[in-house]
């Protein structure tokens, strides 16, 4: 009696083994795979983004041929961007010195006029979400943001009231800065890599509370 | 022989002991799985930029949005920095035209296929108006109406451009400048036209 309860007890742990060994080997594949497609996806590589300072844009955003992370990145954003044959789309979630942007902070973002027909500066909140507040501005535009006579716009993302062009960012908690840059030229004579040559604003920690 | 060197050669016994071919089978499975996660992911996504805005747009009609605000903003991302007119358009049961113009800088026509590709994009330009006409056709062989040369007719008007895509959206973007500038932002939203080629 007790040979047998020892030997099925044996049976048990070499089972107990064998499937340990499998749970741990489609752990592993189920992890890799399916975490590295997530990480591609969310945060892009060298090959499908264009990394300018805190700026990042996706050089293939909304286009017809582009390739599989692209695609599945704004599928799953459920956004509707132009395509970067004419314009580009940058992204920033961290300040000039790559530390997380936060409303807690306040920032000021430094740039020159850019050199496109047309571009806007919106603030969200980490999930895209526009950011009450009392005046109902959200973003500047080359329309309508105050430029100095160098040609040069400062944008402040603060909590409290601020002079100049302020953007509120009260209670939003982690925050996504997008800059649209709109060539207005015929779409198809447009270079991409002339978009690079745009000098992008810095955004610079002020303090935070 | 050293510590660390009995530790090497300790790590690269180890190595040895390694099945290769377990290790082939999980980089392999890993690719894979990769690949397929990747190409699925459009496909799993719960709610589309698509199928958010289905229920918000009648089918095959120019429809200008309210302003964008926290509480009436229908997309993630969607900035309001302008003001939007859609139209869902379906050109399954016969061409779709498309008409808008596109007064100045900043303003901007562009076609969406429920994937969110973008396949057709204008902008305006400050130093005149863009005229636009599209015909949107489910399929590129399908009959869409004689053109004007073959109607005995001279075509004054711009080229008619025609796109393939059965399901998407038209959207209209109108640079918001302010107060003083939305009447005159509307009006010429409201020029936009999206409808059925018969009619």
């Amino acid at each position: 009696m007790r040979f047998a309860i020892h030997k099925l007890k044996k049976r048990a742990i070499n089972l107990v083994s064998a499937m340990s060994d499998w749970a741990a080997f489609i752990g592993i594949i189920l992890i890799g795979g399916i975490g590295s497609s997530w990480y591609f996806v969310s945060a892009g590589t060298a090959l499908t983004t264009q990394v300018t300072g805190p700026w990042v844009m996706w050089t293939n955003e909304a286009r017809s041929d582009a390739d599989p992370y692209t695609r599945a990145h704004f599928a799953r954003q459920a956004t509707l961007n132009l395509s970067t044959k004419v314009a580009s789309t940058f992204i920033a979630r961290t300040d000039s010195d790559g530390v997380r942007l936060h409303s807690s902070c306040e920032y000021k973002i430094n740039g020159k006029d850019l050199n496109a027909s047309w571009w806007s500066l919106s603030v969200f909140d980490a999930s895209g979400h526009l950011i009450r507040n009392p005046i109902d501005r959200y973003a500047f535009t080359s329309d309508t943001v105050a430029i100095s006579p160098n040609n040069e716009f400062v944008i402040t993302l603060a909590r409290s009231v601020q002079p100049g062009n302020w953007l509120p960012t009260t209670g939003a908690g982690r925050l996504t800065a997008v800059l649209l840059v709109l060539d207005g030229r015929n779409s198809s004579t447009i270079n991409p890599d002339e978009f690079q040559e745009i000098s992008l604003p810095e955004i610079n920690k002020v303090h935070c509370r | 022989m050293n510590i660390y060197m009995r530790q090497v050669l300790a790590w690269i016994k180890s190595l040895a002991s390694i099945n290769l071919h377990v290790v082939a089978t999980a980089i392999v499975s890993i690719g894979i799985l990769h690949i397929c996660a990747t190409l699925a992911s459009p496909f799993l996504v719960e709610k589309s930029a698509y199928v958010r805005m289905k229920k918000q747009l009648p089918i095959n009609e120019m429809k200008i949005l309210p302003p964008v605000t926290p509480t009436s903003q229908p997309l993630p991302f969607l900035s309001a920095d302008v003001r939007y007119a859609m139209c869902r358009f379906s050109s399954t049961e016969g061409p779709i035209t498309i008409t808008a113009s596109l007064p100045d800088k900043g303003w901007t026509l562009s076609i969406h296929t429920p994937k969110g590709d973008n396949i057709y994009t204008a902008t305006g330009y400050s130093s005149h108006t863009t005229l636009i006409t599209l015909k949107i056709v489910a399929s590129s062989n399908s009959f869409s109406g004689l053109t004007p040369q073959s109607l005995g007719l001279s075509n004054k008007e711009d080229p008619i451009q025609i796109l393939e895509a059965k399901k998407g959206f038209a959207v209209l973007r109108a640079p918001d400048r302010g107060e003083a500038y939305i009447r005159e932002t509307i009006l010429a939203m409201r020029r936009a036209k999206c409808f059925h080629a018969k009619q």
